[in-house]
């Protein structure tokens, strides 16, 4: 039974969680049954259970090797747009009010059009004959136009743009937080600017980076947009399979079972990614707390 | 005198009432007395005449660009005009036959475009209405346009090539000269353009479209691909700079490059032929606007707008009274014999979606 207190809390949370259990979890659950049906002919299947469609994933190399490219283009991208963010972020942290909200607007303008905006976008400029082969050949720096398009570092390259937003934003509050006289202490005590950073600001923005981390590996992990257009369906990975078998082909209890495995591989991945997080902190902590003490017993 | 009173005000409501719904209505009588101009043939005005579509709204799955243009400037006026809205849901075919099958008995959809192997499937499944003449126009299609659904454009799948590479208009074996190795785009797979260039290959190693591993062996020699084109734009520009100089293109689609003046050519290859290919109107079955979705059709078969069509974007008319001449009379599959000379495909390729396409990702993508 619920207390009196709780009556309110219980009718605002209804709402969000019906819609939740309407909009995510009935559909969820609708594509684990589908994951066992039969697949007939193109958008038909029976409902007659079977296990072939998990027995054809984990019996072909094929989807694990899908499923690897997915995972390094996700870390590789994801690696890099946490590094071009972090000094954009930190460097926008030190502003005032004012121009901190504005440049933080500008970070988030692009995505207010949307990846497929952004992506058409990267398109032009990426072709044989677009833009960026254009400078790299007007510099000398490539002699024949590069292929970007159709390639991992073509949707590398557009990920990172993506993304970089969702890296920023966290990294900004994260470190917006860190008390500036921490950092004037370190350097009134002999510190220089790279032990300052390295020793006070790298790990009190770790939950930042964390943050930042884990929401762009999610959205490059589910990328869609993005290898279809500038990867041009020649670099196949989670996004184009599943669309490919769901819409192209219409092999929906396949596209399921790829899906619920894929979800649920995202599911440790962040898990694991949680716990290892944890695990820097507590070391962080001791660490500081273990220097204080001996720099305690030296006083 | 209470009771009488009352009964006389009641028997006076009823007749009133009684007397309003016979009478006609004050719109209505204006709508008979105000006839709909109708510049359309005269099967079109006939079996429009005296529609009213009461306020409802067809949804119509279409692509977008000028096909849309010219439906939004032909068809869609005619519908509203007789108290109808439309909802246009622009995008590929695939989209269209996911929705179709996922709302099954219960469709938001009334009318699809689809292609002819997609909508023949779809008729058979259950999912779309099999095509009659309930749909006057039906009648005036050519035999080949009256399968699966109602065809709305002929079109033959040939070759889009650049003229510095050729003396001679190629053929399908064209693509397998050394001197075009590594400048070959293709299409995405599935998907008529990439599925044609197939079954081509197939023809070519001595077998046919149903024969997966002589298809693959054959077309795995042209690997890698120059490009996978998703857009035409970028095909026709690397195509006009040499970096392309061959690619299986739906006839109508080059035109309007090479009318730009850009460095390509299409030809309609011979051996084993053009590939046919159909734009086809469907109708979903259990649609609520049926009345709408026919209306729809026959506008969008008639004459006026077919020929709309092949002098604007080329697409070869399947009403067989379109009259063409000029340009859209030689660009377009037009008349019996261009529409008999088209190879039609068996439904191999649709019916083994699935298999074919975990092959071509393997075999042929490499991915």
């Amino acid at each position: 039974m619920l207390t009196k207190a709780k009556w309110p809390l219980f009718v605002l949370l209804l709402p969000g969680s019906l819609i939740i259990g309407i909009v995510f979890l009935l559909p969820f659950v609708f594509l684990i049954i589908q994951s066992f049906w039969t697949y007939e002919s193109s958008f038909v299947a029976n409902t007659t259970f079977t296990l072939a469609n998990y027995a054809k994933l984990f019996s072909d190399s094929y989807y694990f090797d899908v499923y690897l490219r997915t995972v390094k283009i996700s870390l590789i991208s994801t690696a890099i747009t946490l590094i071009l963010a972090y000094p954009l972020a930190r460097f926008i942290s030190r502003l005032g009010t004012g121009i901190k909200g504005f440049l933080l607007s500008l970070v988030a303008l692009p995505m207010i059009g949307g990846a497929m905006i952004q992506t058409m976008g990267w398109m032009a400029m990426m072709m044989r004959y677009g833009m960026l082969n254009g400078i790299l050949m007007g510099l000398g720096i490539a002699k024949e136009p590069v292929a970007f398009l159709g390639t991992e570092l073509g949707i590398i390259i557009g990920l990172v743009q993506s993304f970089i937003p969702l890296m920023v934003l966290p990294l900004v509050a994260s470190l917006g937080a860190i008390d500036i006289s921490l950092e004037e202490a370190a350097k009134s005590l002999g510190a220089n600017s790279a032990r300052t950073f390295l020793e006070i600001v790298l790990p009190l923005s770790i939950p930042g980076a964390v943050s930042g981390t884990i929401l762009t590996l999610m959205m490059n992990l589910t990328m869609f947009v993005t290898p279809s257009i500038l990867g041009q369906n020649k670099i196949m990975v989670f996004g184009t399979i599943a669309y490919q078998q769901a819409i192209s082909v219409g092999n929906w209890p396949f596209a399921s079972a790829f899906a619920i495995f894929f979800i649920l591989s995202i599911g440790l991945l962040a898990l694991l990614a949680r716990t290892v997080t944890k695990a820097l902190q507590k070391s962080q902590v001791n660490n500081i707390k273990s220097e204080q003490r001996i720099n305690g017993v030296e006083l | 005198m209470k009771k009488t009173v009352a009964l006389l005000f009641t028997i006076m409501m009823i007749a009133t009432l009684l007397l309003s719904s016979c009478a006609p209505k004050a719109a209505e009588t204006e709508a008979a007395a105000e006839e709909i101009p109708c510049d359309f043939d005269e099967q079109t005005c006939t079996f429009l005449e005296g529609k009213d579509f009461g306020g409802r709204t067809l949804v119509v799955g279409v692509w977008g660009g000028v096909i849309e243009e010219i439906y939004r400037e032909y068809v869609i006026p005619e519908i509203e005009k007789r108290n109808g809205k439309v909802e246009l849901l622009l995008g590929g075919t695939g989209d269209r036959t996911a929705k179709i099958y996922a709302e099954k008995g219960n469709p938001t959809m009334d009318v699809a475009y689809l292609n002819m192997y997609e909508a023949a499937k779809g008729v058979e499944d259950g999912v779309l209405e099999a095509p009659s003449n309930a749909v006057p126009a039906y009648d005036d299609l050519y035999p080949a346009a009256q399968v699966g659904g109602y065809g709305q454009a002929f079109m033959g799948l040939g070759i889009a090539y650049n003229p510095d590479y050729f003396d001679t208009p190629p053929d399908w074996a064209d693509f397998w000269d050394p001197k075009v190795k590594g400048k070959i785009a293709t299409a995405t797979f599935p998907g008529g353009d990439s599925e044609g260039l197939l079954a081509a290959a197939g023809y070519m190693a001595g077998s046919d479209e149903n024969d997966p591993d002589a298809m693959f062996s054959k077309l795995a020699e042209l690997t890698p691909f120059a490009m996978i084109y998703t857009s035409l734009d970028e095909l026709f520009m690397m195509m006009d700079k040499g970096d392309v100089a061959i690619a299986p293109v739906i006839s109508g689609y080059a035109w309007t490059y090479i009318d730009k003046g850009m460095n390509i050519a299409f030809s309609w290859p011979k051996d084993p032929g053009t590939i046919q290919m159909m734009d086809t109107l469907t109708i979903v079955k259990g649609t609520k606007n049926q009345d709408m979705a026919y209306a729809w059709a026959q506008l969008s078969l008639s004459p006026k707008v077919q020929k709309a069509f092949a002098e604007q974007i080329y697409f070869g008319p399947t009403n067989s009274k379109v009259e063409l001449e000029g340009k859209a009379a030689e660009r377009c599959v037009y008349g019996q014999e261009k529409v008999d000379a088209l190879l039609r495909l068996s439904t191999y390729m649709i019916d083994n979606r699935d298999s074919l396409t975990e092959r071509y990702n393997r075999e042929i993508l490499g991915q």
